[in-house]
């Protein structure tokens, strides 16, 4: 799809869901009604729709870069793949702790980016893990959710 | 007592002393490793401080912020690839003197001219920055919205290729900032029924998805890229001799940079384009530029380190933050209950004192760390990107969460993650949208609080003389990059003329 035509798209949703959340806000009494809650986001909203026009009228005139999104592409799979794995251990964080979470994230994130020495992925995430805890938990007194330690 | 003594008192202590070398260190680290910027540098690390005091704090970002300016160079000498953009003139000359044996002196007057540069423009923030800051007393809503809008004209300047693209990702900013309770009126906005967005959007999170997650997004198309440095390191603090025929580049650069630094939207990547111009331009052998000679690495270092003093000016007096990095340090301050601007000055001018003073030993940290810690940078450098992405998006997750202990943070900056990689894809830039998303309250509030105290009369708006003042710096803003645009035109001419 055409860059400028797939940002008009988004910018049309994002006002939309202003101009229908700002609808929904209380009235306010008189001297407020100029200048209520939704007046800024009203006002920001008119200009995306603006915007997204005067992109898409512009995406006709001048051409410009498409963008192609493949699951064939192994940057995209792998990127997919990282955000999941990033997904997940925030999810499993409280459950597993921070200490074993942490060894296995590393671990796996190091395997898929073909670290093949498996010495150095236990030694490296290990290390890792006891540094952050050093840095946040035992010098900055910032909890975190240990199991373990 | 007397807040020079209490600032001296505050920073001047073993403990605080540390932590700026930390911050130092730290910058230096990522600054050096090509594609991590000082701007990601600021962010991620913006985390390491929750636990601290304010002062704390602002010692450690001001640390990583002088380190990972000055950072760029190192890669930039030694591999040609400029560690960050402010460091793309330094490769010019930095690296045809490392083919030739000479990388430790490279790094050694880059080390050296940055120190000189980010000095010098410490005393330029001792005197102007009090001066600003009196002026700036005199705001009431009107000032400070006019004020707001002409802090949102930096967009002009950071907004790439797009002026449009620029002002989408300011509204989409200022709309982000929009989320939460209503200052005025108190009304929930944009909360979808979630708790944790009552209170707003965490700046932190936001912040580690837009410029840490998404540059590592980018990064990860190409993760069995890596890099060895195989320079060999000696000499590398510079003759007397060397310094005393630099010293003139060095000042005419570190005035450059100061002045650039302190004009929103300019920083470091311009200012050390246009000492480098210079230094060519005023040189005896302009011819030799280009092929590794020592004014060519120390023009542009002095200058975009000088850009910090600069840049910290209206940061410190006004509130408003030139580009992205000093609007990260602007959440940084307000994550410790620290609004800069006039009020700071008239409210804590201790910590004012400790900003001056810890910019320059922030600096002196620098050379002592630059100058003895190359060989080990260099080594940095060459850490594979399949241990080094991993470690850095482990420290985005814990930092995100340890904002406030909440796994709602970690969503957050993985979503913001996912939007700062979109939109970059689709080219629009993200320096605006942080702009929007600091300046987005100030301008709404004051806005808002102008038009009730005027009782909807626009014109209050317009018509005060400072506002009025505003206004007409913003259009001079707004016509800046085109100024800009044959300035750098101009330099890279001369810099191509060989």
């Amino acid at each position: 799809m055409n860059k400028d035509r797939l940002l008009a798209l988004i910018l049309l949703i994002v006002s939309a869901v202003t101009f229908y959340e700002t609808a929904k806000f209380p009235e306010l009494s008189n001297d407020l009604q100029v200048v209520d809650a939704g007046f800024v986001p009203k006002l920001l909203a008119l200009f995306l729709t603006i915007s997204a026009g005067i992109l898409i009228y512009r995406s006709y005139r001048i051409s410009t870069e498409k963008i192609v999104i493949s699951l064939k592409d192994s940057g995209i799979i792998r990127i997919g793949l990282v955000l999941i794995i990033m997904a997940l251990y925030g999810y499993f964080l409280p459950l597993i702790g921070y200490e074993l979470g942490t060894v296995i994230f590393l671990g796996v994130l190091m395997i898929i980016f073909r670290l093949n020495n498996w010495f150095k992925i236990v030694g490296i995430s290990v290390a890792a893990m006891l540094a952050i805890y050093y840095i946040f938990i035992v010098s900055l007194k910032v909890p975190l959710p240990l199991k373990f330690l | 007592m007397d807040p020079v003594l209490s600032a001296i008192q505050m920073v001047i202590n073993p403990e605080i002393l540390l932590l700026l070398l930390a911050g130092v260190v730290g910058g230096i680290a990522i600054g050096s490793i090509p594609g991590l910027t000082a701007t990601m540098a600021v962010a991620i690390l913006t985390s390491f401080t929750f636990g601290m005091s304010a002062i704390e704090a602002i010692m450690v970002l001001l640390g990583i912020y002088v380190g990972g300016v000055y950072g760029g160079s190192i890669a930039a000498i030694l591999l040609h690839i400029p560690g960050t953009p402010s460091a793309i003139m330094t490769a010019r000359d930095g690296y045809p003197m490392a083919k030739q044996g000479l990388a430790g002196q490279a790094i050694g007057i880059s080390t050296t001219a940055s120190f000189l540069g980010g000095m010098i423009s410490v005393v330029f923030l001792v005197l102007g920055a009090p001066i600003i800051s009196r002026f700036a007393l005199k705001f009431s809503a009107p000032e400070y919205f006019a004020l707001a809008i002409f802090g949102l004209s930096i967009i002009a300047n950071v907004s790439g290729k797009s002026l449009l693209k620029g002002l989408i990702a300011a509204a989409l900013g200022i709309l982000l900032s929009a989320i939460g309770m209503d200052p005025i009126t108190g009304i929930q906005r944009f909360t979808f029924n979630e708790m944790n967005l009552q209170t707003g959007l965490n700046f932190v999170p936001l912040m580690i998805g837009l410029f840490g997650l998404s540059e590592i997004l980018q990064q990860l198309r190409n993760v069995e890229n890596h890099v060895e440095v195989r320079q060999e390191i000696k000499n590398v603090v510079p003759s007397f001799s060397l310094l005393k025929r630099l010293s003139k580049v060095i000042v005419r650069s570190s005035l450059i940079g100061t002045f650039i630094g302190a004009l929103p939207g300019a920083g470091g990547t311009i200012a050390s384009f246009a000492a480098y111009n210079d230094a060519k331009q005023t040189s005896q052998h302009p011819e030799k530029f280009g092929e590794g000679i020592p004014e060519g690495v120390a023009a542009p270092e002095a200058a975009n380190n000088a850009t910090v003093g600069g840049a910290l000016m209206p940061l410190l007096t006004l509130g408003v933050p030139g580009d992205a990095i000093t609007a990260i340090l602007i959440g940084a301050f307000m994550i410790h209950s620290l609004q800069p601007g006039p009020m700071l000055f008239k409210n804590n001018p201790e910590i004012i004192y400790a900003v001056y003073l810890g910019t320059a030993l922030a600096n002196i940290f620098m050379l002592i760390v630059g100058l003895a810690g190359a060989r080990l940078f260099a080594r940095a450098i060459s850490l594979p990107n399949n241990i080094l992405i991993p470690l850095i998006l482990l420290l985005c997750i814990v930092g995100s969460y340890a904002v406030s202990n909440n796994y709602f943070d970690i969503g957050v900056m993985i979503l913001f993650g996912i939007i700062g990689y979109s939109l970059d894809n689709l080219d629009v830039p993200m320096a605006p949208m942080v702009l929007g998303i600091v300046l987005g309250p100030m301008a709404e509030t004051n806005l808002r609080n102008a038009l009730i105290m005027a009782q909807g009369q626009v014109s209050v708006l317009f018509l005060r003389p400072i506002a009025a003042f505003f206004w007409v710096i913003t259009i001079a803003m707004l016509l800046w990059p085109k100024l800009k645009k044959r300035w750098q035109a101009r330099s890279q001419e001369v810099v191509t003329e060989e």
